[in-house]
């Protein structure tokens, strides 16, 4: 029931000012969000979502991967298959309703749902499937998965079927592709870019966009799927400061957060019953190495570094624990996962000490460039105490994101704390991840060997061979020690308990059944 | 007041022009590239490139420069890089949140700066005025963040009283537009009215000495009727010159509050802008922001010979 005050009531005595007397008298706005909200099991239709993330909605980025757009681009643009970010090899069929792959596994056939419309009213055909994949491979498109999609040659069968044939084994990569590449709308794109015209076929509509603020979705009353979206509305607002988007969640105007730091997330989750942690999917946080030039030209420095870092306080520290320390790229679960050649690196001051003593290192300046961020400037204090321990001089470099970007991009950033998305199986990371990939990769280091390994592990496609060739790369990596995994960590949002049926595809959150408990 | 207004004008123009060269020139010196933010952190150097073309900042800086200004002249102030929208439509969306947050402090600064002034300077007994200046003396203390926390710590989660997160625009709902801005309205204007209070106690202690102030006694004029007419109008000279400057600080402050309290007006877009380089919506944000301090000062000049007839315009 909601409160109201009148006249002369406990707000003019709190406040004391003039303007207090505007404010009694009239019901109050903190009571006026979702009523009743309380955890319950029984999820009644309707009421508002309201999620907050640390960056303001990018429309522009619809066909990448991005926590700007994390909690509200599934909900309007669809994909044929999604992926579990939780487990990449756990595929389910959107706007496909089968896909079957050839037994040479260079081509799939995927059949569409002949039932489904834009929110313009145009029914979906195979001609979007293809128009989409044509619009990630443009120039300026930020797809992540380009390199995958190059590769491919998508043919219509009809309206609702189309064959896909690649050049490399599809099996490994076809659903974490398909899945960041969600199909948009060939007559409204050109008004995605500035987010004039979001058309999708998603169970929401875009209502408003003010841009760089929040996103407004409502229900789309026409959606392919009886009895879904179970909310009436989304409300997706930008709250960059950390303070402010807990702010937003103890006063219960947010019920969903994104961007904050995990031991901001554990403040207010710790003994509360009311939040709790959401995992989002995998991240993977790695220090590249400068092998170019510099102390790590010798690889046997790069090793020592390896020993040096104490993954473990980085994990408890900064990660509330909640992370992994096995020093291999591939998340838990990735088919072949080479768990033999987990912790090559364990923690060893002495033998990093004498490794660096042998090379000549010690007193060796080391640069380590940083985007400017809490999680990042946090493990790098780590690290600096760590590779002080063992006789070299760490000095941060703390770059604002335009900067660090440029840098990264173009090769000349040095040593450098990074963040990746673990978005699908071995195959698929090394063809898209920017420090894995052959072109226009971030990382330091080049060799015909690792190209040659790359290659296997992309040709391989599971199997035996798979599973050989993937333990091959991920020796040479180790013994390169180009880079150094320091830890494998969720993403971290905070929900509210009364939030339920909430779940993640790689490109966000699929919010088709999710509801508050009442 | 016109022929002051004329005279003031070329100077006016000049220093906007100045301010143009500079707002244009200040953010390219920042090093990095904006369309390597427009591309994601995994672009390879391949797609930047070619945003950077898409943007058209691959072109010389002279075009790129009359190109603005030759906008500016015909209304357009340009594109947002990050946003692709233009950015007279960014700025309207949020003009209305931040006049609103800085018109409604405006208020507040005024009242507590000038009221607790005028106690501080009139106050006769001991406790009353060690409480005044106690209050005072804790605001100049407090950065308006720490006030904005403390508020939302008391009334938003202690007593849910008032929300502490969001918007709702007072033409929208008067009522609970009102709520919203009241909190950050405060956090906002109590530490600056700290100041503004000292200048006006001070000056009202110094103009009581003055002999007119004892010929109006003499003359058994009431205690209050000296206060107001004779001590305070005398003494608020200081004190309008400090609200003119403090107006200016009002919305750089108001880049702080709007991020604690989640407003999403021009501070937060500023912020936004720096953040990705975003050079257009820099460049009017500065241009615009010098604007607004030079109409204030021409203003508080007005305002000044208005109060006191010695001090005439020109």
């Amino acid at each position: 029931m909601r409160r109201r005050y009148r006249c002369g009531s406990a707000a003019a005595a709190l406040l004391m000012t003039v303007s207090t007397a505007a404010v009694a008298g009239c019901e109050l706005a903190v009571n006026a969000g979702n009523p009743g909200a309380n955890g319950s099991a029984n999820c009644a239709p309707g009421g508002t979502l309201v999620a907050a993330t640390a960056q303001p909605p990018i429309p522009a980025r619809v066909l990448a991967q991005g926590a700007a757009n994390f909690f509200w681009v599934r909900a309007v643009y669809e994909p044929l298959l999604t992926v579990n970010p939780l487990n990449v090899t756990e595929i389910k069929p959107v706007l496909a309703t089968e896909y079957r792959i050839a037994a040479d596994d260079r081509s799939v056939t995927l059949k569409l749902r002949n039932n489904v419309t834009f929110h313009s009213g145009r029914p979906f055909t195979s001609a979007d499937v293809v128009f989409t994949i044509k619009q990630a491979l443009t120039p300026t498109s930020p797809s992540d998965v380009k390199a995958i999609l190059s590769g491919w040659q998508v043919e219509p069968n009809g309206d609702h079927e189309v064959t896909i044939r690649s050049k490399t084994p599809l099996s490994a990569v076809l659903g974490s592709t398909l899945d960041l590449t969600p199909i948009v709308d060939s007559r409204t794109y050109a008004g995605v870019e500035n987010g004039s015209q979001l058309v999708g076929t998603g169970p929401f509509k875009v209502d408003s966009y003010q841009a760089g603020a929040q996103m407004v979705l409502t229900r789309n009353p026409n959606y392919w799927q009886p009895g879904q979206p179970v909310f009436d509305r989304i409300e997706n607002v930008a709250i960059p400061d950390s303070t402010a988007q807990l702010s937003a969640l103890r006063s219960g105007r947010a019920q969903l957060s994104f961007g904050l730091t995990t031991q901001d997330a554990q403040t207010i989750t710790r003994g509360n019953r009311q939040y709790e942690i959401f995992r989002t999917g995998g991240t993977v946080y790695p220090l590249v190495l400068e092998t170019r030039n510099g102390v790590f030209a010798d690889k046997t420095t790069r090793q020592a570094v390896g020993y040096a870092l104490d993954r473990g306080r980085i994990n408890q520290q900064v990660f509330g624990g909640l992370g992994r320390t096995t020093g291999l790229y591939w998340a838990d679960g990735t088919p072949d996962y080479p768990a033999d050649l987990e912790n090559r690196y364990g923690y060893d001051v002495k033998k990093a000490r004498q490794m660096i003593q042998q090379a000549g290192a010690t007193g060796a300046a080391v640069p380590i460039t940083i985007i400017n961020n809490p999680v990042l400037q946090a493990e790098y204090q780590i690290i600096a105490n760590n590779l002080t321990e063992v006789g070299l001089k760490p000095s941060l470099v703390a770059l604002a994101a335009p900067d660090y970007q440029q840098r990264v991009a173009n090769g000349t950033a040095g040593n450098f704390l990074s963040f990746r998305g673990q978005n699908g199986t071995a195959a698929f990371m090394v063809q898209t991840n920017a420090d894995l990939r052959l072109q226009g990769a971030h990382r330091q280091f080049a060799s015909p060997q690792y190209t040659d390994l790359v290659n296997q592990v992309i040709q391989a496609g599971g199997g035996k061979a798979g599973a050989a060739a993937l333990k091959n790369l991920t020796e040479y990596m180790l013994d390169e020690a180009f880079m150094h995994v320091l830890v494998q960590a969720p993403g971290v949002a905070v929900r509210s308990t009364a939030l339920q049926n909430a779940t993640m595809g790689l490109g966000g959150l699929r919010p088709h059944e999710t509801c508050l408990g009442r | 007041m016109t022929r002051y207004l004329l005279r003031r004008t070329p100077s006016i123009l000049l220093v906007l022009f100045a301010t143009s060269v500079i707002a244009f020139l200040l953010p390219r010196l920042v090093p990095g590239d904006p369309a390597a933010v427009v591309a994601g952190p995994d672009a390879p150097p391949e797609t930047i490139a070619a945003i950077r073309t898409q943007l058209g900042l691959d072109k010389p800086l002279i075009t790129q420069y009359f190109d603005w200004i030759g906008g500016l002249f015909t209304g357009d102030l340009g594109q947002s890089l990050q946003f692709r929208r233009p950015v007279a439509e960014l700025i309207g969306a949020r003009v209305g949140s931040t006049v609103q947050l800085a018109l409604l402090a405006g208020l507040f600064l005024v009242i507590f700066g000038i009221g607790l002034g005028i106690l501080a300077g009139s106050a006769r007994s001991r406790w009353a005025r060690t409480l005044v200046e106690g209050t005072n003396t804790g605001f100049l203390a407090a950065p308006p963040f720490l006030v904005g926390l403390l508020l939302i710590l008391v009334f938003g989660v202690i007593v849910r009283l008032l929300p502490t997160s969001g918007e709702i625009s007072v033409l929208d709902n008067p009522n609970f537009g009102f709520q919203y801005l009241l909190l950050p309205a405060l956090a906002l204007a109590l530490p600056m009215s700290a100041g503004v209070a000292r200048l006006v106690q001070t000056s009202m202690l110094a103009v009581r000495q003055e002999d007119f102030v004892d010929l109006a006694v003499a003359k058994g004029v009431p205690p209050l009727r000296i206060s107001i007419r004779h001590v305070l109008r005398n003494s608020l000279g200081p004190a309008v010159v400090a609200l003119g400057i403090r107006f200016g600080d009002l919305l750089a402050g108001a880049v702080v509050i709007e991020a604690i309290f989640a407003r999403n007006g021009l501070g937060q877009l500023a912020v936004a802008g720096a953040q990705g380089n975003d050079y257009p919506v820099m460049q009017v944000l500065i241009v615009g922001a010098v604007f607004v301090a030079v109409i204030a000062q021409l203003l508080t000049e007005i305002s000044l010979s208005a109060l006191d007839p010695r001090v005439r315009l020109g």
